[in-house]
């Protein structure tokens, strides 16, 4: 009974290990925790196999700095990482390989406390 | 007298046998017969039987051995076997996970300001997005070119100045 508990317990940890997906901390925003918020406006759209999300945020400084704070933390897998201001905004911007595919990361962000951020990429590349 | 190597002679060592036989030995003492047994060659009716009973108590020994051994051996078979599940599992999730990425289940989820759109209203909303994360990326483009025509030009300023 004890082996097969120790069995088991191997089986369910190999398991675990082999299936986590490499999440991203800015995937961690589509998580359902903004989905309510009246500041915001959330898209989640797959199409042939390209995958979309993006968040439209109006005046919440708050929501923005979370999501910079993401994109800072997966900064350091990016292959390409940029930041510029520009005329309408400042915008960062990543792209992560994964799985042999890029993710694109993109944060406009104005000068009311509002953006526009996005995730893109093959649905492979997510997994 | 005979006598063998260890200076025992049969008689004392019959007697040791009879000591053994009767059980009045202790463990030390028995292992030592053991040993002086195991190299003289005395024979005698008395001295066989004691050989034959702690051959019996060595093969009792040896099959403890193997029982542990076996043991040993059925652990290694578990964690092989663990090991076979684990990696058949692993294909069966890699085999799911492409079949589904092959698969067209396309959708369109959007909130507008915490209310979930309809699927009309969400496919406007998300194709406008896609839309805009394209100007984001032509935009993006355009000044790493810009800035990338910048360094150039600083580096040709330089390299003339030389």
């Amino acid at each position: 009974m004890k082996r097969l508990t120790i069995i088991l317990l191997c089986f369910a940890t190999a398991v675990a290990v082999f299936a986590k997906p490499p999440k991203l901390n800015v995937e961690r925003l589509f998580d359902g925790r903004l989905n309510n918020n009246k500041s915001v406006t959330i898209s989640i759209y797959k199409n042939n196999g390209n995958y979309y999300r993006g968040i439209t945020v109006k005046n919440s400084p708050e929501i923005i700095k979370m999501i910079a704070d993401a994109i800072e933390k997966d900064a350091p897998r990016a292959s390409d990482y940029s930041d510029y201001q520009g005329n309408d905004g400042q915008y960062t911007s990543l792209q992560i390989i994964n799985n042999g595919e890029t993710i694109y990361i993109g944060l406009q962000r104005d000068r009311h406390g509002g953006g526009f951020f996005f995730i893109q990429g093959k649905e492979k590349a997510f997994k | 007298m005979k006598h063998c190597d260890n200076q025992f002679s049969i008689e004392e060592i019959e007697m040791l046998c009879r000591l053994y036989l009767g059980c009045q030995l202790s463990m030390l003492e028995e292992t030592e017969l053991e040993y002086v047994l195991m190299l003289c060659d005395f024979h005698s009716p008395l001295i066989d039987e004691t050989r034959e009973l702690m051959a019996l108590s060595h093969s009792v020994e040896f099959a403890k051995k193997r029982k542990k051994h076996s043991s040993l051996r059925a652990w290694v078979m578990s964690a092989a076997a663990c090991a076979a599940i684990a990696l058949g599992a692993f294909t069966i999730y890699h085999h799911f996970n492409n079949t589904n990425i092959n698969s067209h289940d396309d959708y369109c989820i959007v909130y507008v300001a915490g209310e979930r759109a309809d699927e009309e209203k969400a496919h406007i909303i998300a194709e406008a997005d896609v839309a805009k994360m394209r100007q984001f990326m032509l935009t993006v483009n355009e000044q790493q070119a810009q800035e990338e025509a910048k360094v150039e030009q600083f580096m040709n300023h330089i390299n003339q100045s030389r």
